[in-house]
C-alpha cells in the first residue's frame, strides 16, 4: 500500500480509531492489531512476498533466543551466522543474483571466454533491504550482547514490520523501538498534532515537490543525449530535488504516522542540503543507514582504531557498500565510490567531523557568507553524484556529465508557463516551510498553536492545487 | 486527544472555508466560471450559430465576426472541454432554447489525442449537474478546479491576460508569441474516417445525430496549430449512417495555414491563434464554408442518398 493512495487514507483512520477506541486497554490486542495492520499494509503491494517477511521475522526472533540459550561460543556462533547467512542470502538472491551473475559473464567475455549465465526472472520484494537490516541490526545487539532477545513473537515482528517504517525506513534499532512496543503507550495531544503536521509536510515534498520533478528528470533522463547543456543542468538539479522529497517525505510520513500510534521513531534527515562538506552531508541524509553501517560494519571492522591506511579502507568499504545497498547496479557503486573519495580527504585531515551544529544557531541567525559557499559547493558536488545514482548506465552518466562540460547543443526543457508557476509557487512554499522548520529546530522561533495550524492548512490546499495523485510509487521502495 | 480532534475538526472547517471561498473566488473572476455560469442560465435565446470546441476554439473564433454575416452567433467553447462537455451543452442548450441553424464545432486533433480518456469538463459538471455538493474527494472544489488557481495567478502577472475580455463567448488576448517552429511534415500522421470512427470520437457522432435529428447543419474543422503540427492532409467525409455524413476540413493544412497567419502575430501558443489569429480563421470559416453548397458537406458519391433522405 502507497502512502499517497486512497486506499492509505481509508487504512490509517480505521486503525487508528481501533488502535486508540477500542484496543487502547490492551497492550497485547494494541500489538496484534499494529502487526495485523502491517502485514494487510504490505500485502496490499504482493501477498506472496508476506511469507518471505514472515519467514525472516521467525528466523531472527527463533535465532535470537538460540544465542542467548547458547551455552558454548561455538553454538552462538552457529545461530549468528545462521541468521546471517539466510537474511544475506534471501537479500543476495533476490537483489543481487542477475547482477552479480550477468558481471561476473561479463567479466569472463573481456577475457576471451564466453559463458551463459543462468539468472532469474524474479522480482524484488518491496522493503526487503529495510526489514532485513532491522532484523541484522537485533541479531547483531544480541551477539555482542547489547540486549536480551525478545520472547514475545507478537512485539517482535510489530519492531520488524511496524507498518510506517516497513518498506523504506527508517532503519530502526532494536534498543530504540524494541522498549515502544513493550510499554503502554500513552496518547500526547501535541505529539499527534505535530504527527499530522509531519504527515502534511511529507505529502507536500512528495506529491508536490518529487512527483511534479518526476517528470522533467525521466524525461531528461530517458533520452539525455537529445536535450543541450541548460536541461541537462536543470534536470540534475530536479533530480537532487526530487529524490530528497520522495525519500524524506516518506520518512516524514512515516515518522509522522508512528507518532500517532504514540511511537518515536529514529530521525532519517536533516537538512541534508544545508551541509557544508560531504562527511556533514551523510550525518543529515539517510542517518539510519549511516548510523547502521557506521555501527554494524565500519566500527566491527576497526573503525578509526586501526591505523590510518586501514581506517581509510574501512571507511571507502563503507560507501561502497552503501552504494551496492541501493541496487545491484555499477552506478550505485560509482555513486558510493565518489562519496568515498569525497569524504576521505576530510577523514585524513580530522575535519570529518567539523561541523556538528546546522547553519544557524542562538548565537548566529543568520549563516555566513563563506557557509552559504560551502553548501553550495557541496550541494553541486551531491548533484553530481545523483547523475550516476540515476543515469541508466556508468556510460550515460558519464556522457551526461561530459555533455554539460562541452556546452552540448540539444533540445530545451520547453517548460509550458503553468508548469513553471506550479514549480515557482512550491518551492517558494518548499523554502518558507524549511526555513521555518529549520529555524524551529535551533530554538530561534516558538511557533504557536496559530503558526502550526495555519502550516497545516497551507499544506493542505498547495496538496489539493499542485499534488500529483498518479499514485507514484517512492524511489526508495526499489532498495 | 480532545485536543488533538479539535485541531483535527478545526482544520477540516477551515479547509471547507477555504473551498468554499475559492468557488466564490471563481465565478468572480474566472472567465471559464462565469461564462459558463451565463450559457447554462441561457433561456429562450435564438442564437443562428453556436460554437462548440475546447481552448482552441475559445480563442480562435470569433463569434461578433460570424454574427455579422450570420446572425446572432456564441462561442460556447471552454477550455479543456471535451467532445462529451460540448455534447452536454448543446443538448442542454437545444432544451431550454430556439435551435440554432448551424453548429460549428473545432477539432484540435494537432495536438490533442482524443482517444485518451477525457473527462466531462468540471465547471460544466459544476453546473449542469444537480449535485452541487461534493459527492468524492475529487469534487473538493480547490481540487476539482485546481489549474483554474495557475490560469488565474497569470492574470496576477500578466497584464494581457488581466485585459482579455470575453466577446460573445470568445476569448480575447492581445498577446503574441512566435511561431518558430518548423514543419516536421514525415512525424505528422493524417487521421483518416476510420480514426474519426475510433471510440474517442464517440460524441461526435453523438451531436451529428442531435444535428441531424434537429435539423441543424454541423460543420466540423480541424483547428490549426503551429508548423511543427501542422499536415498535408485532405478534408475527410465521416459517413457512419449513410445520409447523416458530415465532413472535417482540414484547417491545419500547410498550404492553407502559411498563407493566412503571420507567425509573430496570431499565435497565443503553439495551437492556439490569438485575436488577430482568430479573425483570419474565422474570415475563412465564412468565405470557404458558408459560400459553399451544402452538398460540399457531404461526399460527392453519397450525394444522391443525402438528397433522398432530405
Amino acid at each position: 500500500m502507497l502512502f499517497n493512495s486512497i486506499e492509505f487514507l481509508i487504512f490509517l483512520p480505521n486503525v487508528f480509531i481501533l488502535y486508540w477506541f477500542v484496543f487502547n486497554k490492551n497492550l497485547r490486542i494494541q500489538n496484534i492489531l499494529l502487526l495485523i495492520a502491517s502485514y494487510v499494509f504490505y500485502a496490499f503491494w504482493d501477498y506472496r512476498f508476506l511469507f518471505l517477511l514472515i519467514f525472516s521475522t521467525f528466523l531472527d526472533y527463533f535465532t535470537g533466543i538460540k544465542m542467548s540459550e547458547a551455552q558454548r561460543v561455538t553454538n552462538k556462533r552457529f545461530w549468528f551466522w545462521l541468521s546471517i547467512i539466510v537474511n544475506l542470502g534471501f537479500l543476495g538472491i533476490f537483489k543481487y543474483y542477475n547482477f552479480f551473475a550477468t558481471s561476473f559473464a561479463e567479466a569472463l567475455a573481456h577475457a576471451g571466454l564466453k559463458v551463459d549465465v543462468w539468472t532469474l526472472s524474479i522480482i524484488l520484494p518491496v522493503g526487503i533491504s529495510f526489514y532485513t537490516f532491522h532484523g541484522l541490526s537485533y541479531v547483531f545487539d544480541i551477539y555482542n550482547n547489547k540486549i536480551e532477545p525478545e520472547r514475545n513473537f507478537v512485539d517482535y515482528a510489530v519492531f520488524v514490520s511496524f507498518f510506517p517504517l516497513l518498506v523504506a525506513g527508517p532503519i530502526e534499532r532494536a534498543t530504540h523501538l524494541l522498549p515502544q512496543i513493550k510499554v503502554k503507550r500513552q496518547f500526547i495531544d501535541d505529539e499527534a498534532i505535530q504527527g499530522v503536521e509531519l504527515i502534511l509536510w511529507g505529502f507536500f515534498k512528495k506529491v508536490v515537490i518529487a512527483d511534479t520533478l518526476s517528470g522533467l528528470v525521466s524525461g531528461v533522463f530517458t533520452a539525455p543525449s537529445e536535450y543541450n547543456s541548460t536541461a541537462l543542468i536543470i534536470a540534475a538539479i530536479a533530480f537532487s530535488f526530487q529524490i530528497y522529497g520522495d525519500f524524506s517525505g516518506y520518512s516524514d510520513i512515516a515518522i509522522g504516522t508512528a507518532k500517532l500510534f504514540g511511537i518515536d521513531l529514529l530521525k532519517n534527515f536533516n537538512f541534508p542540503y544545508l551541509a557544508r562538506n560531504i562527511a556533514e552531508f551523510w550525518k543529515r541524509w539517510h542517518i539510519s543507514l549511516s548510523s547502521w553501517f557506521r555501527d554494524y560494519l565500519y566500527l566491527p571492522l576497526g573503525g578509526s582504531r586501526v591505523g590510518k591506511i586501514l581506517s581509510v579502507r574501512n571507511v571507502m568499504l563503507v560507501f561502497l557498500v552503501s552504494g551496492i545497498w541501493h541496487g545491484a547496479n555499477w552506478t550505485f557503486i560509482i555513486w558510493g565510490s565518489i562519496h568515498g573519495l569525497l569524504f576521505i580527504p576530510s577523514f585524513i585531515r580530522g575535519t570529518n567531523k567539523k561541523f556538528r551544529e546546522d547553519i544557524v544557531s542562538k548565537q548566529q541567525p543568520f549563516p555566513t557568507l563563506a557557509d552559504l559557499i560551502q553548501v553550495a559547493f557541496t550541494f553541486i558536488v551531491v548533484t553530481i553524484a545523483w547523475v550516476f545514482f540515476r543515469s541508466a548506465s556508468v556510460h550515460d552518466a558519464v556522457m551526461y556529465l561530459s555533455d554539460i562540460i562541452n556546452m552540448k547543443d540539444g533540445r530545451s526543457l520547453n517548460l509550458q508557463n503553468n508548469q513553471l508557476l506550479v514549480y515557482l509557487i512550491s518551492f517558494i512554499a518548499f523554502f518558507i516551510i524549511s526555513t521555518l522548520n529549520l529555524y524551529r529546530k535551533n530554538n530561534l522561533i516558538k511557533p504557536g498553536k496559530i503558526v502550526t495550524f495555519s502550516t497545516c492548512l497551507i499544506l493542505l490546499v498547495l496538496i489539493t492545487l499542485f499534488g500529483e495523485f498518479s499514485e507514484q510509487s517512492f524511489i526508495y521502495f526499489q532498495f | 486527544m480532545r485536543k488533538f480532534l479539535l485541531f483535527l475538526v478545526s482544520l477540516l472547517v477551515a479547509f471547507s472555508v477555504l473551498n468554499v471561498f475559492y468557488l466564490i473566488i471563481l465565478s468572480k473572476i474566472d472567465w471559464d466560471f462565469s461564462k459558463t455560469k451565463k450559457v447554462h442560465s441561457f433561456k429562450e435565446e435564438k442564437f443562428k450559430v453556436v460554437v462548440l470546441g475546447n481552448s482552441t476554439a475559445l480563442d480562435g473564433i470569433d463569434a461578433e465576426l460570424l454574427s455579422t454575416r450570420f446572425g446572432a452567433t456564441y462561442n460556447f467553447a471552454i477550455g479543456g472541454a471535451s467532445l462529451e462537455t460540448n455534447f452536454i451543452q448543446l443538448v442542454k442548450y437545444l432544451k431550454c432554447n430556439l435551435r440554432p441553424s448551424k453548429v460549428l464545432i473545432g477539432l484540435s486533433s494537432c495536438h490533442n489525442n482524443y482517444n485518451n480518456i477525457m473527462e466531462v469538463n468540471p465547471i460544466v459538471d459544476y453546473y449542469y449537474d444537480s449535485l452541487l455538493l461534493p459527492v468524492t474527494i475529487k469534487d473538493v472544489p480547490l481540487f476539482k478546479f485546481r489549474w483554474l488557481f495557475i490560469e488565474n495567478i497569470k492574470k496576477l502577472l500578466s497584464r494581457d491576460h488581466r485585459n482579455a475580455v470575453i466577446v460573445d463567448g470568445q476569448l480575447r488576448i492581445n498577446k503574441s508569441v512566435t511561431d518558430n517552429s518548423s514543419y516536421s511534415l514525415s512525424a505528422v500522421q493524417c487521421l483518416q474516417e476510420d480514426d474519426y470512427l475510433k471510440p474517442g470520437y464517440k460524441y461526435l457522432h453523438q451531436i451529428a445525430e442531435v444535428c441531424f435529428q434537429n435539423g441543424i447543419q454541423l460543420i466540423v474543422f480541424e483547428m490549426p496549430c503551429w508548423k511543427k503540427s501542422q499536415n498535408e492532409c485532405e478534408d475527410v467525409y465521416v459517413s457512419e449512417n449513410i445520409g447523416k455524413g458530415f465532413k472535417i476540413f482540414n484547417f491545419n493544412h500547410k498550404v492553407l495555414a502559411d498563407s493566412m497567419y503571420e507567425v509573430k502575430s496570431d499565435w497565443l501558443s503553439e495551437n492556439h491563434l490569438n485575436t488577430s489569429g482568430s479573425k483570419k480563421l474565422t474570415s475563412l470559416i465564412i468565405k470557404k464554408l458558408f459560400a459553399d453548397s451544402v452538398h460540399d458537406h457531404v461526399k460527392p458519391a453519397l450525394l444522391p442518398i443525402y438528397e433522398s433522405n432530405k
